[in-house]
């Protein structure tokens, strides 16, 4: 396989979440005062923000969080756009079946995805492990692991299959800034009206804490987000197969 | 086997203009054919359409009787379009490299061997983003021929080429028609048409017609 080593490299850039992490929370490092919990609680908290007094807690909630889905997409955001520059006639003229090409890129950034979840949730939890009193691993937080891996990770390969498959048609700078501007946007109407139960569950950016309040909910919320990411998935296997390439 | 190329009535309309009208060629095994037409006359836009990059709008491209859009395992295609661009951070065996996996038809030994053909060091470290032009045009002309491809649509394969890299290119030409591929070479330089072409096809609006 071709430069082996790069690509490696490359894939491993998923573990820059964690000093990213780090440099916007140092605080999460420093434990003056232990917290009673619960830990799933924490963790969620820690991931996704909370929503108190309005205007300086909503800051809080889009730096951070925003800043880790960013991150992500700056990272791979060309993964597959990659191909559709002045090489592209190279690559396609050798395969005869574009879709299964397109799928098992688009399959690779799932998998990256899922590395940088899993990373960022590694660390969150080990840092929020560190700041409570006490903790078991119980049906709770086990659950609330999955579920906030479940609502991440394909948040996460949404925006970037988002912002390569724009970038396919217009460039990398438009598809960055054009999912980029849907995440605030999403963001901002999470935020707004965070109590709606249809924005609890159809919009892939609102994660208000009820969701882990039944396992059909929490079920319901992953569900969407990957139903979500299905649909891009198939799009973008579909406008490849039968695009001009140019 | 002798190849055989055949687009009947290709046309392709984008936004509303028709860039390809109504082509027809039969093109066969052993030849080169030269296409020569000013810039916009389409023969860029006739060569995706002969490669399969682009669909036409109506017609049909068939390689060795198998329609191009249909046929799997595909048919062998070398091609050189215009602002034809490598992976600029791998070095050149490393691009070559990347594609012959896609269909692993050669050997990295035999990739090595087509890289040295043009005139590279399959060796050099260097990536590609710091090769001269000419350079580059080598690389991208043992991209296209390193699989000993069936069909070959060269557009401006001499470009920013040296003499004597002109000289090792054209003998390449000559020598994957000799083995028998459907040669197809578009290009401004009117001694390159003359010397290697056996026929060759005038592009204009879209239009093609052979030259007599």
């Amino acid at each position: 396989m071709v430069g082996k080593k790069k690509r490696f490299w490359r894939m491993a850039r998923v573990l820059l979440v964690i000093p990213f992490v780090i440099v916007l929370a140092p605080y999460d490092l420093i434990v003056s005062e232990k917290q009673p919990g619960p830990l799933y609680e924490m963790l969620w908290y820690s991931v996704f923000g909370r929503i108190t007094a309005k205007e300086l807690q909503t800051i809080v909630m889009s730096m951070e969080m925003l800043g880790v889905l960013f991150l992500f997409a700056l990272l791979f955001g060309t993964w597959i756009s990659s191909h559709f520059d002045g090489n592209s006639h190279m690559t396609f003229t050798r395969i005869a079946r574009r879709e299964m090409w397109s799928l098992k890129r688009i399959l690779e950034v799932w998998g990256l995805a899922a590395l940088y979840a899993a990373a960022f949730l590694g660390l969150k939890l080990i840092l929020d492990i560190r700041r409570v009193e006490a903790w078991s691993l119980d049906r709770r937080l086990a659950g609330a692991v999955c579920t906030i891996f479940g609502m991440v990770f394909p948040l996460l390969a949404l925006i970037c299959l988002a912002s390569n498959w724009i970038a396919i048609h217009k460039g990398i700078a438009i598809g960055v800034l054009v999912s980029f501007a849907a995440v605030l946007v999403l963001m901002e109407l999470a935020i707004n009206w965070f109590d709606a139960p249809a924005m609890t569950v159809l919009n892939p950016l609102c994660a208000n804490l009820r969701i882990l309040d039944t396992p059909e909910l929490a079920a319901l919320k992953v569900g969407v987000n990957i139903g979500y990411l299905l649909l891009v998935t198939a799009g973008m296997v579909l406008d490849i197969k039968y695009r001009d390439i140019f | 086997m002798e190849h055989v190329l055949k687009a009947e009535h290709v046309t392709k309309i984008i936004k509303k203009k028709e860039i390809l009208k109504d082509i027809s060629l039969e093109l066969r095994g052993g030849k080169i054919y030269g296409f020569v037409g000013e810039n916009g006359s389409g023969k860029t836009m006739l060569f995706r359409a002969l490669s399969g990059l682009i669909r036409p709008t109506s017609g049909t491209v068939l390689l060795d009787g198998q329609d191009i859009h249909r046929s799997h395992p595909p048919a062998k295609i070398g091609v050189i379009i215009e602002n034809s661009a490598m992976w600029p951070d791998l070095t050149g065996m490393e691009n070559l490299l990347y594609l012959s996996a896609l269909n692993r038809y050669i050997s990295k030994e035999e990739v090595r061997n087509q890289m040295a053909r043009v005139g590279l060091d399959p060796e050099n470290r260097l990536p590609v983003r710091k090769y001269s032009l000419g350079m580059k045009q080598r690389l991208i002309v043992a991209q296209a021929v390193m699989e000993k491809p069936d069909f070959l649509f060269l557009d401006e394969p001499t470009n920013a080429i040296d003499k004597d890299g002109v000289v090792i290119i054209r003998w390449i030409i000559e020598e994957e028609a000799k083995r028998g591929a459907v040669v197809l070479m578009a290009s401004h330089v009117s001694q390159d048409v003359s010397d290697l072409c056996s026929e060759v096809y005038f592009m204009e609006e879209g239009r093609c017609s052979r030259s007599l």
